[in-house]
Order: structure tokens, then sequence, then C-alpha cells
């Protein structure tokens, strides 16, 4: 072994507290950053596989806007209030179907509202809501093509009924939802009886009388009912607003409707007088039509008239070529890039105006949860890093003085400067990779022993951050190899200053002090 | 043949406010083979002329020449380059490497430069000063496992093992009983006679000065007197005891 490394080891040998010191600072620093990401990778792992496998697919295309859009909505109010259409929809659909790497795909709409069992309850339901700070019975309609929609998210699971049958008006609801209506009617709704969704949108308020046709739960792997909160992020509420409708429904829900893109045509002098500020004008009794006081009342025009119920009907039909999303799965997750960049390019290349996002994307701020969680565990880490470098520099500048006749010494007999720097350098590596592996080690026995005490999760949010019931972390390769380097760069750090302090000192002063 | 020069070498040292002149002007040369002995009292300069003949510290004024080459130009890793190739040192604490044994820290000269022997020719040599210094059965043993007279012998031996031309020793019995510090004696003294190296000690201890072949006593920063013992030496003593007294040219 090359006498620098030599010397290095028996040092650290020599000078034990010194190395229990600085070691233990380097181990523990392995241990929370090895455990740390552990738990976060867990964490994110659990929430990536929840929204994969429940709401969002692997990646989701949606139409154009300015506000950031979820498979929850809109999630900022940037002036907008309608959730886009996928514009071209059949084209886009073509895509999707041509991409090699799609597995499934499915669409869906959005709609919001309120279920309720009684028309005239349905008014009061909002007042007595809103004194008890509840959401109440609030609904957020996914309108999905039942045929391919529950195929691609097996962990909704059917507990009575049946699913969604096409073209014909229901709906499938959580049990949460019904005990909800149960407390406010006094009578618990079942498979087979109608309730009202109120929807609430831009095309103004619409009522759907729809049948339940099922009740659902979440399931994951183990079995376990997973819930989530009203606002679709992880939540204490433990109940899904989620209603799953047949597409029709949600449109009409949600203003998707044939009649709402209609233009109002105005005549010349009708737009001049609505430009105009003249009250007297407005309010004038030119505009009054009294030729009926002339001619006289025609009620079989009047009843002519009221028949057309043409705009009504086109204003309560569902557009059916419209759709919120487009929902894709893929053979594997980890081509999720490569399938948003190709369809990117291949939508801008048709000049479809459509969005291509991630799984992250279209969780919207649900999704971001484990970031922000891994954000704040980086800052925290930098600064424990920033402490052990200060401490460890301070030990090792005291060790440099220590062996100033050692140093001199060896100057004197005509080691080079830099043969003084690599010595340094040896020696810090050697107990930060020693103490790292050291750490790395205890951080395994650590995890083991977590796993095995098997810590239950004692809510619906800590299981999604457990990634199930049970608290079992998986350190990864990536983990301990990064954590090694920054223990390296922290060790490098370190050194830079006491050497600093070594290389002043000159062989006639070290060998003065011998 | 002359190997070490200084020319009129002034030292200054600031101490706070006052500066001291440890060296006030002092020249002499030292030939090849030498087995020199600069004496004097304490704060009489010795250890300081010591230090500048090894490079480990510069003349405030004046020249040393080592091997007929000047060394207050050269940038320190020059000086480094020159103290690992040409000298050796023999310190008055030993100064051994702590966490070296008696082996490792006689090969690690050696270890510092890419002159020497190699291989098999370098630890038989190591292996030679080892018996040498008669510290055969100690050569795994630490330097806290050591008497002080046995760490001297791995610091003559270490000073040796890169056959410096000149071997630059202060105090080297100031710690040793004097039974030790005879057989010290003893040794370098059979090297400087087998090997010709030149030795330059630093030291106000007569038996080192009854044994040198030339000797220069300081006193207060100035040679005082400078002569060499050789056949005719009553004579050559007298003429460099008076060229001494006017000024401390050799």
């Amino acid at each position: 072994m090359p006498v620098i490394w030599r010397i290095a080891f028996r040092n650290i040998w020599e000078h034990k507290a010194k190395s229990f010191i600085i070691g233990t600072l380097i181990s523990l620093g392995v241990i929370i950053i090895v455990l740390g990401n552990s738990l976060i990778d867990s964490s994110e792992s659990g929430i990536r596989k929840e929204f994969i496998e429940t709401f969002t697919g692997d990646a989701m295309i949606h139409g154009p806007s300015d506000s950031v859009v979820s498979v929850f909505g809109l999630e900022s109010m940037d002036g907008e209030m309608e959730v886009p259409t996928i514009p071209e929809y059949e084209k886009v659909l073509e895509i999707v179907k041509a991409d090699p790497g799609v597995a499934k795909y499915t669409s869906m709409a959005i709609a919001y509202g309120s279920l309720a069992l009684d028309m005239e309850e349905l008014s009061k339901d909002g007042d007595e809501d809103s004194q008890n700070g509840q959401m109440g019975s609030f609904a957020l309609v996914y309108g999905v093509d039942a045929s391919t929609y529950f195929d691609m998210f097996p962990s909704i699971v059917l507990v009575e009924g049946s699913y969604l049958k096409p073209g014909f008006p229901s709906v499938m609801v959580n049990e949460n939802q019904l005990k909800k209506l149960e407390k406010r009617y006094g009578k618990k709704p079942g498979v087979g009886d109608k309730i009202l969704i109120n929807g609430f949108g831009t095309a103004g308020l619409k009522i759907r009388e729809v049948e339940i046709a099922g009740i659902y739960k979440l399931r994951d792997d183990e079995g376990t009912t997973v819930t989530v909160g009203e606002d679709g992020a992880s939540g204490e509420s433990g109940s899904m607003p989620n209603v799953y409708a047949d597409i029709d429904t949600a449109r009409v829900l949600g203003g998707l409707t044939l009649g709402v893109d209609d233009s109002v045509e105005l005549k010349p002098e009708e737009t001049t007088l609505l430009a105009s500020d003249d009250l007297d004008a407005l309010f004038g009794e030119d505009l009054v039509d009294d030729s009926a006081q002339k001619t006289g009342f025609d009620l079989a025009g009047i009843q002519s008239a009221l028949a057309d119920t043409g705009e009504r009907e086109r204003l309560n039909t569902a557009d059916t070529g419209a759709w919120n999303f487009i929902l894709v799965r893929l053979d594997s997750s980890a081509i999720a890039p490569a399938f948003l960049a190709s369809a990117t390019a291949k939508l801008s290349d048709a000049g479809i105006d459509a969005r291509v996002t991630d799984w992250k994307g279209a969780a919207g701020t649900s999704g971001k949860f484990a970031d922000i969680v891994r954000v704040v565990f980086v800052v925290a880490i930098i600064i424990i890093a920033v402490v052990a470098v200060i401490i460890m520099m301070n030990t090792l500048v005291v060790s440099v003085i220590e062996r100033t006749g050692e140093i001199g010494t060896m100057r004197a007999l005509g080691a080079q400067r830099g043969y003084v720097r690599k010595m340094f350098l040896a020696e810090t590596l050697a107990l930060t990779i020693f103490f790292g592996l050291v750490g790395s080690a205890l951080a395994l026995g650590l995890t083991a022993l977590l796993n095995a005490l098997a810590i239950p999760a004692g809510n619906s949010f800590v299981q999604l951050l457990f990634e199930g019931k049970i608290l079992h972390l998986v350190p990864r390769i990536g983990s301990f190899i990064s954590t090694i380097i920054m223990v390296f760069i922290v060790g490098y750090l370190s050194h830079l200053y006491p050497v600093s302090v070594a290389l002043k000192i000159e062989p006639v002063r070290a060998m003065q002090t011998e | 043949m002359v190997i070490v020069e200084l020319q009129d070498v002034r030292k200054v040292y600031p101490l706070g406010k006052v500066e001291v002149e440890a060296v006030r002007g002092v020249s002499f040369s030292i030939e090849k083979g030498d087995f020199i002995s600069i004496a004097g009292p304490s704060g009489s300069g010795k250890t300081t002329i010591l230090n500048m003949l090894g490079c480990v510290d510069r003349p405030t004024s004046g020249t040393v020449l080592i091997d007929g080459k000047p060394t207050k130009d050269l940038s320190d890793k020059q000086l480094t380059t020159l103290r690992h190739d040409t000298l050796g040192f023999i310190f008055q604490s030993f100064n051994l490497i702590p966490v070296l044994s008696v082996y490792e820290n006689i090969e690690f000269p050696l270890l510092l430069g890419k002159t020497g022997p190699r291989g098999h020719e370098r630890t038989e040599w190591i292996d030679y000063l080892i018996e040498e210094v008669g510290l055969g059965q100690w050569r795994t043993h630490k330097p806290n496992e050591l008497s002080g007279g046995q760490r001297q012998r791995v610091a003559i031996a270490r000073a040796l093992v890169a056959k410096p031309q000149i071997v630059l020793a202060d105090e080297p019995t100031a710690n040793l009983d004097s039974a030790t510090g005879e057989q010290i004696l003893d040794l370098m003294k059979k090297i400087n006679r087998e090997m010709e190296t030149t030795f330059i000690f630093s030291t106000h201890d007569a038996r080192i000065v009854n044994i040198a072949d030339h000797v220069i006593r300081l006193r207060d920063g100035l040679v005082s007197e400078n002569y060499r013992r050789d056949s005719d030496s009553s004579s050559a003593s007298a003429a460099e005891s008076a060229e001494a007294g006017l000024g401390g040219r050799s």
C-alpha cells in the first residue's frame, strides 16, 4: 500500500477520538439521507402508483388552456371557468392508437355538481353545507367510456350492482356518498334508486336524474381500500368525491352540449344600442312592441312559439364529440417521456392544439406532494452538510496543528506541498468513505429493523406515503451511491482549509516546535 | 572540493517591534567529506546557520551556495528538491514519523523522490543501514517503542538512506546519555570515513568539537574561530583564527 494511505489509515487509528467524532457525524448523515430518501422514494412510488392506477394513467391529453389542467379539472382560475375539450378528438385518438407503446387508453369528461335525493331539498343543501363549513354532497363527476375506463383502472372495484351501461343515464357512487345522503335525507339510496345531480358550469345550472347503477370502492394490490380526499388529494376525510357517470350525463352537466356554442346574431341597430350609455335610449318607449295591443292577442301564435323546444333540446343534448381528457396507459411507465415527446410532436405536426402531460401533470397539485417533501428534505440535508463540513473542518485544523512537527519534518526531508496535500486528502477520504460505508450498513440494518417492526399506517394519508398499510422501506442503490458521493464531497470540502493551514507551515518553524 | 559556501550571510528576525540579528555577516566554506562542527553558546546563531545550509530558512542577505549553486533565487519547489537530493537531516528531537515503523521511517525519503535504489536493491540497502545502526531486531517497531538512542539511530539511518552529499545534524547528542552519545558519534564518524559523506554539526557538545576535522566557532552571530585539524594544524589554526577575528571570513 502506498505510504500516503498507510500514514492516513494509521493516523485515523492513532487519533481515535477525533476520528470517532468525524466518523459519527458522517455515519449519522448517511443514515438520515438513506432513510429519508427511502421514505420519500416509497411515498413517491405510492403516490405515483395510486394516481397512475386510479386516476391519471401514465399520460393525459387535454385541450388547450391558459390555466393548469389536471384530471380533477382546472387548478388555477386565470379567467377560465371551463375545462377545455380536446380539439379534433378523432384525429388525436388516432395518434394515440398508432403509438406502439400504448397499452390501453380511455376518454373522459368532467363536471362538477352536488348530489341530492329531493328537488325541494336541493336548494337547501348548499346553505346547510356552507353554514357547517362542509363540502356536503359535492361530486366530481367523471363521465367515462365504460367499455374502456374500468378496464384501464382495475383498482375501481364494484361492490354492488353493475358498471355503467353505455347510453343509459346512470352513475356509480361510493359508500361514503350514500351515507352522506342518508344522513341528510333520512334514507339511504341503493342500487336501482334515482338520485339527482345538480351540475354547475359555465352553461348554467343543470339537473339530471340518474339511476345508481353500482357502488364502487378503490382497492390496492393488497386488497386494502385506499381512499382519497374530497379535492382529489389525500386527506383525512377519506372519502372520494368521484361519481362515475355515463358520458352524456357528464357532458350535459358540464355544459358540453350542442347549443352551448351557438352565438347570438345581433342586428346593427341592436349592436349600436347596446354600446350606448344613454339609459333613456335603452329603456325608451321605442323598444316597446305594442303591436299586440293594436292587432289583438294571438293565442295560437304564442302556443306555436312555445311549442318550439328545439333550442332547449339542443342545450340539453350532449355533444358526442366532446371529451376533456384522453388517458393513456403505456406498456411501461419508463417510456412515458418518450411517449410525451412523440405525441407532442405528432400533434404539432398535425396542427392540433392539444396538450400532453405525464401522470404528475395530470395529478396537478396532488402529484407534486412528493416533490415538495423531497425539496424540503434536500434543503434540510444541505443545512446538515454545511454544519458537518464546519465541524469536520475545525476538527481537522486541530489535527493539523498537532502535527505541525510531523509536517515540517516531511517538508524538510523533501516532501513537496503537493505531497502534504495528498496526505491530508487521503486521510479525509479514508475517514469519509469508511464511515460512509459504516453509515450505509447501519442504514440498511435500521431499514431491516423498521420493516421488521411492521409499523402500521395510522390513516389513509400515511397509507399513501407508506405505499400500503405497513411501513416498508426499500433503499435504492442510487440512493446509496448518491449518498457516498455527497459524503465524498463533504469530506473534500472539509479538508481544504486545514490543508491550506498545513501548507503554510514552513519546515523551519515545524522543526522549532518539535 | 568546496561543497558548501556562505558569503557574508546575515539573518534578521523580527521580534515584535524589535529586530534581532541572529547572524551578522558570516562567511566560510566547507570541503567535501568534512566532519565539521559549528560550535558556540546558545544564541550564537549556529542553528540559524544550519537551517540556512539546510535550505529550510533563507538568509536576509548574503549568499548560500550548495554544491556551487546559490540557493537564494530558488523557488520553494526547487529548494525542496535540493533538500531531498543533496541533504540529509538529523534533528535534535529525532523528528520521526510516529505512525511509521523503523523500516518505514528510514525508507520515507526514498518514497518522496524518483531517484535512489528500487525494489530488492532498496530493501537490501535499508536492511544494511538498519544493521549498521544496530537496530536489526527493531525494524517493525514504532518510534514510541524505542529509546532515545535508538530513535536517533533511526534518524541517522534515515538521513543516509538517500546517500546525500551532506548530512546536517542539529545537536544530535543533546537528548542522549553520554554512552549513547559516544556510540552515535562513532557511527557517524565511521560513515564519514567509509562513504565520504560531509557531516555538519551544530553543537555545543565538546566531544563533537574534539573529533571534528573542521571547527567553526560562533559568538554573537559572528565567526570567532575557524580552523581545521590537519598535519600542519597549529599554523593553519592560527591563521584561520586571526582571519575570523577580522570579520569571520574563512
